[in-house]
């Protein structure tokens, strides 16, 4: 078996043992989509979608189900890269100092990233889908893929210099809420201001209305996702690669004379 | 000479830990390393293993290492079969003959299936040594090798530790106790960042 798959094995098989991560998917995200649909106002909100200057009608319901969706699969995700990430810090230098090669290391981290943001945001639609028929449901998917991926890359950041599982969940968390609330339309005055542009959940909040409420396939918010997840990938691999250099490997033979 | 150090110089900020620390080890010695806590022995295993880079000086080794840092550094989720499996792809060996002997020999092989977060220190600490010489390198760099082995252990690593000797492995061990030095061949001792030369005890 070739170094990337033993570690893009082990990395999955010990992702899967995080309980409190387990914990959260299984109990949190569907409570979180119920508690929004059943306890929030079904009634109609008017907003404008950003994305495409048009303005819109929905639910206040199925608005506060979709934003508080991708409040939780963005913890969640964010959640479980950190916890990974610190978890791994001094084991992968160790790894690398031995010999095992880095590329394969960073095919793991990716493929880690894009199976835990596949799983997460597929069952957080498929709850959704549950409650509600989005006339885009397939873009709807891929926008609650797209918010796992950037929080996800996040959460390989903060391990870079947050030292805590704590910490770096109660940073994950505030990120997430300081994100998604100013966007809600229906529970923020500030939705349409040009500055919401520049935040992380921008493009898959965007591109979710845009799914829920329309008929235009409206992809271009996600280049936000995008750069904030190209932005946060690249910080994360260079500091990887930074951290695992080692100035002699044990395979290197040079002969005092 | 497998391993020459020569005027090895070392600061972190303001505080000169190592200050021009040399020495040489030739193939099939026993060389101890003692010094006091934060005397920089941890620093100067680091710069040898190249997990550091010295601010001045040279690191010359010939031939592979192993390196046994002085906490565990293994991935708590993992069990112990899959720690060798990922070193074993790191060090390109074909099979884990040498590995599943050595956790013999220490009598871990009872916890192969067993994940790290709930293995003893004393057992965490047995797979380290073996992470570290499982591919059989030509020197051995280990850093308070035997913490939390119980008496048994403690005796089959010197056995071990002999073994590598008689088959003209390089082995440096660095500890803060000086005790059981007659069972090297060099002893030195680590103070204010230099390192003094002082011949072995005798055997007890």
């Amino acid at each position: 078996m070739s170094a990337y798959l033993v570690a893009s094995r082990y990395a999955l098989l010990a992702m899967a043992k995080n309980r409190l991560a387990a914990v959260l998917l299984i109990a949190f995200i569907p409570m979180w989509i119920t508690v929004a649909k059943t306890l929030t106002t079904p009634k109609t909100f008017p907003f404008r979608l950003r994305a495409t200057g048009t303005w819109l009608r929905a639910g206040g319901d199925e608005i506060t189900m979709i934003s508080g969706s991708l409040n939780a699969v963005s913890l969640l995700v964010g959640f479980l890269m950190f916890s990974a990430a610190r978890r791994t810090r001094a084991f992968d230098r160790r790894l690398t100092a031995s010999g095992y090669p880095r590329a394969a290391l960073i095919g793991a981290k990716l493929t880690t990233l894009l199976v835990a943001s596949v799983l997460v945001s597929a069952y957080a639609t498929a709850w959704m889908l549950l409650f509600w028929t989005p006339l885009q449901p397939f873009l709807l998917g891929i926008a609650v893929l797209a918010i796992c991926l950037v929080y996800g890359a996040m959460g390989m950041c903060l391990a870079l210099f947050l030292r805590g599982e704590v910490e770096g969940l109660v940073t994950i968390i505030m990120t997430s809420i300081i994100d998604l609330a100013p966007q809600n339309p229906v529970a923020s005055t500030a939705a349409d201001r040009a500055l919401v542009e520049l935040l992380p959940g921008y493009g898959s909040l965007q591109t979710s209305l845009a799914a829920g409420f329309t008929r235009n396939a409206t992809v271009s918010p996600l280049i936000h996702s995008a750069l904030w997840l190209t932005a946060m990938m690249t910080t994360a691999l260079a500091a990887f690669a930074l951290r695992t250099r080692n100035h002699r490997t044990p395979r290197r033979r040079r002969a005092p004379s | 000479m497998v391993l020459r150090v020569t005027a090895v110089r070392k600061a972190f900020g303001s505080r000169q830990v190592l200050r021009g620390v040399g020495f040489e080890a030739r193939a099939g010695q026993l060389v101890g390393i003692v010094g006091e806590n934060g005397a920089g022995k941890t620093t100067l295993l680091r710069v040898l293993s190249g997990d550091l880079r010295p601010d001045d000086g040279r690191v010359e080794l010939a031939g592979t290492w192993g390196y046994c840092p002085q906490h565990p550094v293994l991935d708590e989720e993992l069990t112990v079969r899959q720690h060798l499996r990922l070193f074993q792809v790191a060090y390109r060996l074909p099979d884990l003959g040498r590995a599943l002997r050595l956790i013999d020999a220490l009598s871990a092989t009872g916890y192969l299936d067993t994940p790290a977060k709930v293995l003893s220190g004393g057992t965490l600490q047995k797979l380290n040594l073996v992470l570290a010489l499982m591919h059989d390198p030509e020197v051995v760099l280990l850093d308070e090798p035997y913490q939390g082995f119980d008496w048994e252990t403690y005796l089959r690593f010197w056995d071990l530790a002999q073994e590598l000797k008689g088959r003209g492995r390089t082995v440096i061990i660095v500890s803060h106790l000086a005790h059981d030095t007659g069972r090297l061949d060099v002893l030195h001792h680590l103070r204010d960042g230099l390192l003094d030369p002082s011949p072995p005890a005798d055997p007890a």
